[in-house]
């Protein structure tokens, strides 16, 4: 059985837990966005220091944070090596035959994992801090406007709830399905190909079975609790910024203008300081 | 010996928030023959336990031995554990899956590599112990017969794989009272006829005092009792502190002790009839 | 005394004019008083589920016809007039819960009759306090115990202010600790909110308090009673194949055994007395 089984989430009830969960999306995809306007060394530690600030107020273990980049480790070695391999232009480090190594690709492939490793990071930040509900209320909340265009977006929410609502009870009855198979002598974790993809036949069958006894039931409790009464749906939760969210957004936002301030500015603190120390790292 | 259980603990979700501890240095043995029952409130590590016996949750701490096969080794053989003890999880009917009855009951006696002439043999002998008449329902399929048909074929899935231990998670759980007292006689005869060490775990103390001749009591992961029905039973008080009834047949015995009437053991409404009849008709002559 | 629902001549058969055709009702008439506590038990496909589920239209009848609170559940008009009076509560409740949440789970109800907001907090308040679960607010169901579930769920019919209740099996899947916390609440709302209470159970100790109890049986209603004159009449109850309250059942095997009662045994002081007399 699993413990909790579904999101990432890690209760703490830190100030960054009790953002408003639609402050919270909208800073997240903000700094999806600033991240890629991202020059300098300089910027990337000062992104990274607010990364960790943030992981500091919201009481989660650094440690899982960091973890969280593990699922795209793949990716980040191999778009380090592409660039470091493949790329041509600039002061030549190393060569052997056709392998060429210059100091602009591994510039370029230290900020690519830095860049890919602070974007996840950040994301992780999202999920460890909101609940699914929250994050689905947020979402509701911010595709309101698309009333106007016909979308049906409360009933797109209610479907996004039951989803989250019967993923764990799911979970676990997959866990109770594969035991009772298991005690009968199945075996899943070893064998041939095919026989593992057969394997999954006595899982299969049961839980499609169970969910569509599951969906009945629900279908009918939908009913009784008068789903669909009236087209003028109310809601209970009414979301309310405060003056928490309000220092979020400012705090973002400060991040934000650092980062461009870098770019289009001072284009980049790296090249002023090796200016000002006299540096030549890049043979121009 | 059949079972040996030494200190065993078990805590889920180790290194994570949400971390509980479902087992706390139990120990106890099963000897062959036993109707052994197992009570507890939800959450006092029943599940757990019977999980552990059959090899399903990974030995952590103590020591567990099933016959020969000792679970505190590294490399266990489980097929051979589960060969050998057999187990009718809660709502087993959900787990039927083939496109027959005769194909899901040998869904077993195959994973063991069973020759097919004898998955033949003991799929026919494992529906009709359960009460089923074979040909009249071996090709039909598993979704569309009855509830209690259905969980008759989940227990002669378990069968067919001629466990020596049959270990059963709430067998009535959802049934009518027919069909409860069904089932329950089902148990009865197989412990007779196939499996000859029977667990049972049940939450009804009414209805498991009347069949198991061993009860263990858990709470909150502790074994606190270990002991036969009717002298488990003199611990009323304590059993009710931990939300556990004892049977009406024990507390009327208990009333009319009161009264003065005394009777012998009684845990069972069976004992409380026939004792309550002898002092009757002693007291008529 | 008024009538909640009125069943009249009712008959129902699943997938109808197919070769798989069930028939569930044949021709049943009942009423459920209001607020009284009615229990409707009978053995496994007897209609009682069929029933429970025509009360507030989830399932219309092929013939004749069914009247809760003066709506008739086949005017589609007014289907949720009726669905708001009469709440059902089906055996499972982890299916019967819509969100992570135990307040927004018990806001739906309300959320979809467009009641105003603040009212919907103070249903909410209600219904969990009804219950007994307001400390359970913004917790998730998810690792709750079955009674605590299914509690939730009842608060979730609950926050529609219904007249009625219908249990369908909502104790069969709980262990006692979680029927008899189940059972308090419902006996609860009967008394002091005066719901009227239809509980569907397979176990009898739980009918045993009820005001009246209807037995079924292959689609029919086998006879309608107080407690007592159900589980004194022995030939009805083994006809219908149900088991009598373990305690009754005592008594009736003392009695087969040949010993002589002064008078009918009830409850279990009534038992123990006359057994002390006998000696």
């Amino acid at each position: 059985m699993r413990d909790f089984a579904f999101g990432q989430y890690y209760p703490t009830g830190s100030v960054v837990h009790r953002l408003d969960p639609r402050v919270k999306i909208i800073l997240s995809l903000f700094y999806l966005v600033i991240i890629f306007f991202v020059v300098s060394y300089v910027t990337y530690l000062i992104v990274a220091l607010f990364l960790l600030f943030v992981v500091l107020i919201s009481k989660i273990p650094v440690l899982s944070v960091l973890k969280s980049v593990k699922a795209v480790i793949f990716l980040l070695v191999f778009t380090a090596v592409l660039n470091i391999f493949f790329y041509k232009e600039g002061k030549v480090i190393a060569e052997w035959g056709i392998i060429v190594i210059t100091a602009q690709g591994i510039d370029f492939a230290v900020k690519m994992i830095l860049r890919l490793s602070l974007l996840v990071m950040g994301s992780s930040i999202l999920m460890f801090t909101s609940t699914p509900t929250e994050i689905t209320d947020g979402m509701e909340y911010l595709m309101a406007p698309l009333k106007f265009v016909r979308f049906p977006v409360h009933d797109v929410a209610i479907i996004m709830s039951i989803a989250l609502r019967f993923i764990p009870t799911l979970m676990e009855e997959t866990d109770k399905i594969i035991m009772a198979q298991k005690a009968r002598g199945a075996a899943f974790d070893c064998g041939k190909f095919t026989e593992r993809v057969k394997a999954v036949v006595p899982i299969l069958i049961p839980l499609f079975a169970s969910s569509f006894r599951r969906a009945e039931e629900l279908a009918l409790a939908l009913d009784t609790r008068c789903y669909d009464a009236t087209p003028k749906r109310t809601r209970m939760k009414k979301l309310k910024a405060g003056w928490k969210d309000f220092i979020a957004v400012i705090i973002v936002a400060a991040l934000g203008t650092v980062i461009l301030l870098d770019k289009y500015y001072f284009l980049s603190f790296d090249r002023m300081i090796e200016n000002a120390l006299g540096w030549n790292l890049w043979g121009a | 010996m059949s079972i040996v259980i030494e200190n065993l603990s078990f805590t889920y979700g180790k290194k994570t928030p949400y971390k509980k501890q479902a087992l706390k240095n139990v120990s106890f043995t099963v000897n062959e023959g036993d109707f052994l029952g197992i009570i507890g409130h939800t959450g006092s590590g029943k599940s757990t336990l019977i999980q552990h016996i059959n090899g399903l949750i990974k030995l952590e701490e103590g020591k567990i031995k099933v016959f020969d096969i000792d679970l505190s080794q590294k490399k266990p053989d489980l097929k051979l554990l589960r060969r050998k003890v057999g187990m009718v999880f809660q709502y087993p009917e959900y787990q039927l899956f083939d496109e027959t009855v005769e194909k899901d009951v040998a869904f077993g006696p195959k994973n063991l590599k069973m020759s097919d002439e004898e998955i033949k043999q003991s799929v026919k002998e494992a529906i009709e112990l359960v009460g089923l008449d074979y040909e009249s329902i071996k090709d039909k399929s598993p979704f569309e017969i009855s509830g209690g048909q259905k969980r008759r074929v989940a227990i002669a899935g378990v069968i067919a794989m001629k466990p020596k231990v049959l270990i059963l998670d709430e067998p009535t759980a959802g049934l009518d009272p027919k069909g409860k007292e069904e089932i329950l006689e089902l148990i009865l005869k197989l412990k007779e006829s196939s499996a000859h060490t029977v667990i049972m775990i049940g939450h009804d103390i009414d209805e498991l005092s009347r069949y198991v001749k061993r009860l263990i009591v858990l709470n909150d992961g502790q074994l606190v009792y270990d002991a036969k029905p009717a002298k488990l039973f003199e611990n009323r008080e304590k059993l009710e502190e931990m939300g556990l009834d004892v049977p009406i047949a024990y507390k009327l015995k208990c009333a009319l002790s009161e009264k003065g009437v005394k009777m012998g053991e009684v845990a069972n409404d069976d004992d409380f009839v026939r004792e309550y009849l002898k002092i009757y008709k002693e007291k008529k002559n | 005394m008024s009538e909640a629902i009125i069943f009249e001549n009712v008959s129902y058969t699943y997938n109808d004019g197919e070769e798989n055709a069930v028939k569930a009702l044949r021709d049943v008439s009942l009423s459920v008083h209001e607020g009284e506590f009615l229990a409707l038990v009978g053995r496994n496909g007897s209609g009682k589920s069929t029933l429970a589920k025509m009360m507030n239209g989830l399932i219309l009848p092929d013939k004749g016809k069914v009247v809760s609170f003066g709506y008739d559940t086949q005017n589609k008009d007014t289907i949720f007039e009726v669905r708001k009076r009469v709440g059902l509560v089906f055996q499972n409740p982890d299916n019967q819960m819509v969100a992570s949440i135990v307040e927004e789970d018990i806001a739906f109800g309300p959320e979809n009759l467009g009641v105003k907001r603040e009212e919907i907090i103070e249903r909410v308040d209600f219904a969990l306090k009804s219950v007994g679960m307001e400390e359970y607010r913004k917790s998730t169901p998810f690792k709750m115990s079955g009674g605590q579930k299914q509690r939730i769920a009842i608060a979730g019919v609950l926050a529609m202010l219904p007249k009625a209740l219908v249990l369908d099996e909502s104790t069969a899947m709980l262990d006692p600790k979680g029927r008899k916390e189940v059972l308090d609440v419902v006996k609860k709302l009967n008394k002091e909110e005066g719901i009227t209470v239809v509980l569907i159970t397979h176990y009898m100790e739980e009918a045993l308090d009820s005001d009246r109890i209807a037995v079924m049986d292959n689609g029919k209603i086998l006879k309608e009673g107080t407690p007592k004159d159900i589980f004194c009449d022995y030939e009805l109850i083994d006809k219908a194949g149900l088991k009598l309250p373990t305690l009754l059942n005592i008594a009736r095997r003392l009695k087969e055994e040949g010993v002589k009662f002064n008078r009918e045994i009830f409850s279990e002081e009534e038992l123990i007395e006359e057994l002390c007399q006998l000696l």
